[in-house]
């Protein structure tokens, strides 16, 4: 049976794009909280080779503006919705690409697509999800797959 | 040289490499850089992204290994390609180096140090 | 609340001092968070206070405290390369000609710590072209810190650690992946040993012929390193070798070492060692050893091509190592030509006005003679 990346392996990766990026430290981002309300941002990479399916990042507004800022090391209330869109469309990007690695290959990565909303990718369904928190904001990262691929 | 089609990844390095005393000139991909060095940039060193439009990292490395005229290029990926085997084909194809995505300012000092690029 | 300016250079000062970590401007938060906890821990309110208090009252604990707080997590891979790069183009060389009766050499990594240090030696000497397989090289792993030494002992590293230091050409000959880690490949772990050792206490080793004690002493007061000394050249070899870390030396502390410059390094030999039997410049396969031809496998094709450089390959100097299988072979990829001795190799450099580039072997004119400090960079190739 081949190997998908669990919730925690999920976590891990983000807790390595998270510290190098935006905290220093391993220790901005917790596991817990209660997910995002209906009030989101969400980046997605879509996978599809070996693998089909994508990795979405969902989190708070509020969070969205603190990761763009932190990213591009500006005061959280110079950031526009364009540093949001970069922001989070290169951290999908590298959640995504790092989840990619650890996925039956090979499979091309898309570029990352952002959204203020929900997502809904036809055809797929959640296959692992970790709920965390940073900044006391909550961040869900999920892999999704296509259900035609997974029978 | 930052090539990368993110423009927050661009301006990431940007930033690394001018706090570390560079000078920074930026390709979204890899046509646009060779453009760039055809047009007589000479960089010491390019850092560059594997998954872009047009021409990705790999077939950037390949075109600029197949010339005499760019050889004292150092070549260095920065990617979220980071299977084993994705990084022995950069290295064969003639990078030089390989920074897995995410990476720290200092992961890309070290690396710019073991190739002798940044005087330690 | 973020740290003042002062305060954050005094806690920088002092773990450049004692540590010999550069913390850079814009890490102000990175001190809040990492010594937050130590002011609470003593009953302060904020870092500024507990700076305030060690400034007052000058305390070895706290001192220590404050500076393993900073510089957790900043290990890597050939820390400050230039004692690898010694290891690599002299202390093994010489070892090889002066052990060749037993073909054996015990290494010792006296504060493993989270692993990196240990293995860094080992993957220098699996890939030193003079090390063949009827030598047995044997790597002691030690620290005080049984969780450390179990986490190295898995010999497991996180992407952001592979990140650092590490050639990649080495991480992906070394390593593979284990999940979201990378682990030591059996061949690696099988050189290493790992041992819970105090520094502080006797302890009972076999003879080593190279000893490895960075950035620990710095923990202790004058007295102690002076007697840990001692007792680590009485586990030497009377002909070996020890590595300090970047800002310590044995002067003033153990008269029984003698201070040896090899290449950008300092080493420390028991007095009376003699002479190291450095390499001949013109030795191309040992010339390129270390860090700057680690990452290609050992030496049998390349003692044979005698030259380095990217010429060596015969398919010449323009063009491209080829394909993958060539690289898994061994063979270097096309890349700037290095310097011989010592290291650094400097940035490639532009081609010569005769011939393809490469084609030379590595520099020997040009370079100083061993032990004059100072190595060659950037020069021309010709």
């Amino acid at each position: 049976m081949t190997y998908i990346p669990s919730a925690d392996d999920l976590e891990v990766i983000t807790r390595e794009v998270w510290t190098s990026f935006l905290d220093g430290d391993p220790g901005g981002l917790l596991p817990g909280g209660d997910g995002v309300g209906a009030e989101r941002v969400t980046g997605c990479v879509h996978l599809s080779g070996a693998y089909t399916g994508s990795i979405v990042l969902q989190c708070s507004a509020p969070a969205a503006r603190d990761a763009a800022a932190a990213l591009f090391s500006m005061q959280p209330g110079d950031v526009t919705s364009t540093e949001i869109i970069d922001a989070i469309g290169e951290l999908a990007n590298m959640v995504g690409g790092n989840v990619k690695s650890m996925l039956p290959g090979p499979s091309t990565l898309s570029l990352p697509a952002v959204v203020h909303g929900q997502l809904a990718v036809p055809g797929a369904q959640v296959v692992r999800e970790v709920t965390l928190v940073w900044r006391n904001e909550p961040l869900v990262v999920s892999l999704w797959q296509q259900a035609a691929q997974a029978a | 040289m930052v090539i990368d089609d993110s423009s927050a990844m661009r301006l990431i390095l940007g930033r690394i490499m001018r706090g570390l005393g560079f000078d920074v000139v930026e390709a979204p991909n890899g046509a646009e850089a060779i453009a760039r060095l055809e047009s007589g940039s000479m960089p010491e060193i390019a850092l560059v992204d594997w998954n872009m439009p047009v021409m990705d990292g790999l077939a950037f490395v390949n075109a600029v290994r197949k010339e005499e005229k760019w050889r004292q290029i150092t070549l260095m990926m920065v990617t979220t390609e980071s299977e084993q085997s994705q990084i022995v084909r950069a290295l064969a194809a003639g990078a030089h180096e390989y920074v897995i995505k995410p990476f720290t300012p200092d992961a890309i000092a070290d690396k710019l140090a073991l190739l002798g690029v940044l005087a330690y | 609340m973020t740290i003042s300016s002062t305060v954050f250079a005094f806690v920088s000062d002092l773990v450049k001092q004692q540590a010999a970590i550069v913390i850079g401007p814009g890490k102000e938060y990175l001190v809040e968070s990492r010594l937050m906890p130590l002011a609470r821990e003593a009953g302060l309110d904020d870092v500024a206070s507990l700076v305030a208090r060690l400034q007052a009252h000058p305390d070895e604990q706290l001192r220590r405290k404050i500076v393993e707080a900073m510089t957790t997590n900043e290990t890597s891979f050939f820390r400050d390369r230039d004692p690898f790069n010694a290891l690599a183009q002299a202390v093994l060389p010489d070892l090889c000609r002066k052990r060749s009766s037993t073909h054996r050499i015990n290494i010792w990594s006296a504060a493993c710590s989270s692993g990196q240090e240990p293995y860094s030696i080992a993957m220098s000497v699996l890939d030193h072209p003079l090390i063949t397989s009827d030598w047995q090289v044997q790597v002691l792993a030690t620290d005080i810190n049984e969780e450390m030494l179990a986490r190295a002992e898995r010999g497991r590293f996180s992407q952001l650690e592979v990140n650092r230091g590490l050639p990649a050409s080495m991480l992906v000959r070394h390593f593979e992946r284990a999940e979201t880690d990378w682990r030591a490949v059996p061949a690696l772990r099988a050189m290493l040993r790992f041992k819970s050792l105090n520094l502080n206490e006797p302890f009972d080793l076999q003879y080593m012929d190279v000893v490895f004690l960075r950035n620990v002493l710095i923990y202790f007061d004058a007295a102690t390193k002076a007697d840990v000394l001692q007792r680590v050249r009485r586990v030497m070899r009377p002909d070996g070798f020890l590595f300090l870390g970047g800002s310590e030396t044995t002067l003033g502390l153990d008269d029984g070492f003698e201070r040896v410059p090899v290449g950008s390094a300092t080493v420390y030999r028991p007095r009376g060692a003699g002479p190291v039997d450095l390499p001949s410049l013109a030795s191309p396969a040992v010339a390129g050893a270390g860090l700057a031809m680690g990452a290609l496998a050992a030496g049998a094709h390349v003692a044979a091509s005698g030259a380095m450089g990217p010429g060596a390959m015969g398919s010449g100097a323009m063009g491209h190592a080829g394909s993958p299988a060539a690289f898994a072979a061994g063979r270097p990829p096309a890349g700037p030509a290095t310097n011989g001795w010592p290291w650094p190799p400097g940035p490639p450099r532009p081609p010569g006005p005769a011939g393809p580039p490469g084609s030379a072997s590595p520099s020997t004119g040009s370079a100083s003679p061993p032990g004059t400090g100072k190595p060659p960079t950037r020069q021309p190739l010709n």
